[in-house]
């Protein structure tokens, strides 16, 4: 084995130890015990790699990444979210809501509001959930069963304010959700509102997105202060009209 | 497998996941959806995995896949022969040149590296996987993937020297400038 032959496989020998016993790299590594001037060349290079590697380790992925990966186990609680057939609608209503949103003119996915929507549909599919309740503020209920309102336009509201009238309050990915219900044209709406922060968007955008899952559709957005899912079993089109 | 070790899978697998996601995505939106869609992956496939020890090797090469299936619906891969040549005999590294750049601009010039040579490049330095699943992994055999790295730690020393050189560009505030 030359010298050249001897730093191909001594280069590609891992600073933290764990080659030294591989065989692939035994003739290389007693040469460079031999040669000073290849022993120098190795120790050089273990040191750049190792330097290179601190650093590649010295990357920390973003602080909501985990919560986020975790969000789907969460919003399934009874049993294990990856054996039960609904993971499979979820994946068939991801498919659905590119579809939607496609469809959707000059709209772009607000990818994150579709944990609080997921979480929502979930919600409103377990036995826990209550028909339709009224409670909370009056006017907000009287504007939002009014048939000209249209929601995209914006909601007078504050989640301190929503919450002390005695909206329910529930939980979503580990955050606090407050539930209006409403009804118009006959169909029962639900109204999921949370914190902005707590749903925080990928990037800047506050586009609209479209769900459907199963008997339920729904619709999430955001502004400034709080992140909203409205959910119906009154179909897509419905949802798309008030909102 | 309950909801906890779910949770320990995650914790365990999900920053290195990410950080060989950063260096094929080059940019954090990306490697975050490939890390989030690896675990979605891990969810409705993972549990007809029966060798245990290969969950690491498994969740790595489902990114990988997951990461080369979004670039075969974007811009075209680059040949391999298209590519510059390795170094017939490589000089000793300047370590100096890593000491001194932070983080960010290292992980910067591995996103420089060709795509090719990316993948093992950076799974040589995260250190996480012996040889033979690295190659099992990118389909090749141990040579190639040996010889990849060369290749690619030649691009790696390029694109930090030159990071240096710009780091090392001093840039006088606009208050500071004085004409004549």
């Amino acid at each position: 084995m030359n010298t050249t032959e001897a730093k191909f496989i001594l280069q590609a020998c891992r600073p933290g130890g764990q080659d030294a016993t591989d065989p692939r790299f035994a003739d290389a590594l007693a040469q460079a015990r031999q040669d000073p001037a290849l022993a120098d060349w190795f120790f050089r290079e273990q040191a750049f790699d190792a330097e290179v590697a601190a650093k590649l380790r010295a990357v920390q992925p973003p602080a909501e990444l985990r919560a986020a990966i975790l969000a789907g186990a969460r919003m399934s609680r009874s049993s294990p979210w990856w054996r039960q057939t609904r993971v499979m609608a979820l994946a068939a209503s991801v498919v659905l809501v590119l579809g939607l949103v496609a469809a959707w003119p000059q709209k772009a996915p607000a990818i994150d509001g579709s944990q609080l929507a997921l979480g929502a549909m979930d919600e409103m599919n377990s036995p826990a959930h209550h028909p339709i309740v009224m409670g909370g503020r009056g006017d907000l209920h009287a504007l939002l069963a009014n048939a000209s309102t249209r929601l995209a336009a914006g909601l007078p509201l504050d989640f301190a304010e929503l919450k002390a009238d005695g909206c329910r309050s529930l939980s979503i990915g580990g955050h606090e959700v407050l539930e209006v219900c409403f009804e118009r044209g006959g169909n029962d709406f639900h109204l999921y509102v949370a914190r902005a922060n707590d749903f925080p968007a990928k990037d800047s955008t506050t586009e609209p997105m479209f769900m459907e899952r199963g008997r339920l559709a729904s619709v999430s957005w955001r502004d400034r202060s709080h992140a909203y899912a409205l959910v119906s079993d009154s179909g897509a089109e419905n949802l798309r009209e008030i909102f | 497998m309950e909801a906890d070790s779910f949770t320990q899978l995650v914790d365990a697998h999900y920053t290195s996941l990410y950080r060989f996601a950063l260096s094929l995505a080059r940019n954090t939106a990306d490697a975050c959806d490939l890390t989030q869609q690896t675990f979605y992956v891990w969810a409705t496939k993972g549990h007809s995995l029966r060798d245990g020890s290969k969950v690491k090797t498994w969740l790595f090469t489902t990114l990988y896949r997951e990461f080369l299936r979004g670039r075969r619906r974007g811009a075209r891969t680059t040949a391999l022969a298209d590519l510059p040549p390795g170094e017939e005999d490589p000089p000793a590294a300047e370590v100096n040149i890593a000491v001194q750049l932070d983080a960010q601009l290292v992980v910067g010039a591995l996103q420089e590296v060709d795509e090719a040579f990316r993948a093992p490049l950076t799974l040589f330095y995260l250190e996480d996987m012996p040889y033979q699943e690295i190659a099992d992994m990118l389909e090749v055999p141990i040579g190639t993937v040996m010889s990849r790295l060369s290749r690619g730690k030649a691009q790696l020393r390029t694109a930090l020297a030159k990071k240096e050189n710009g780091q090392n560009i001093i840039q006088f505030p606009n208050s500071q400038r004085k004409t004549s």
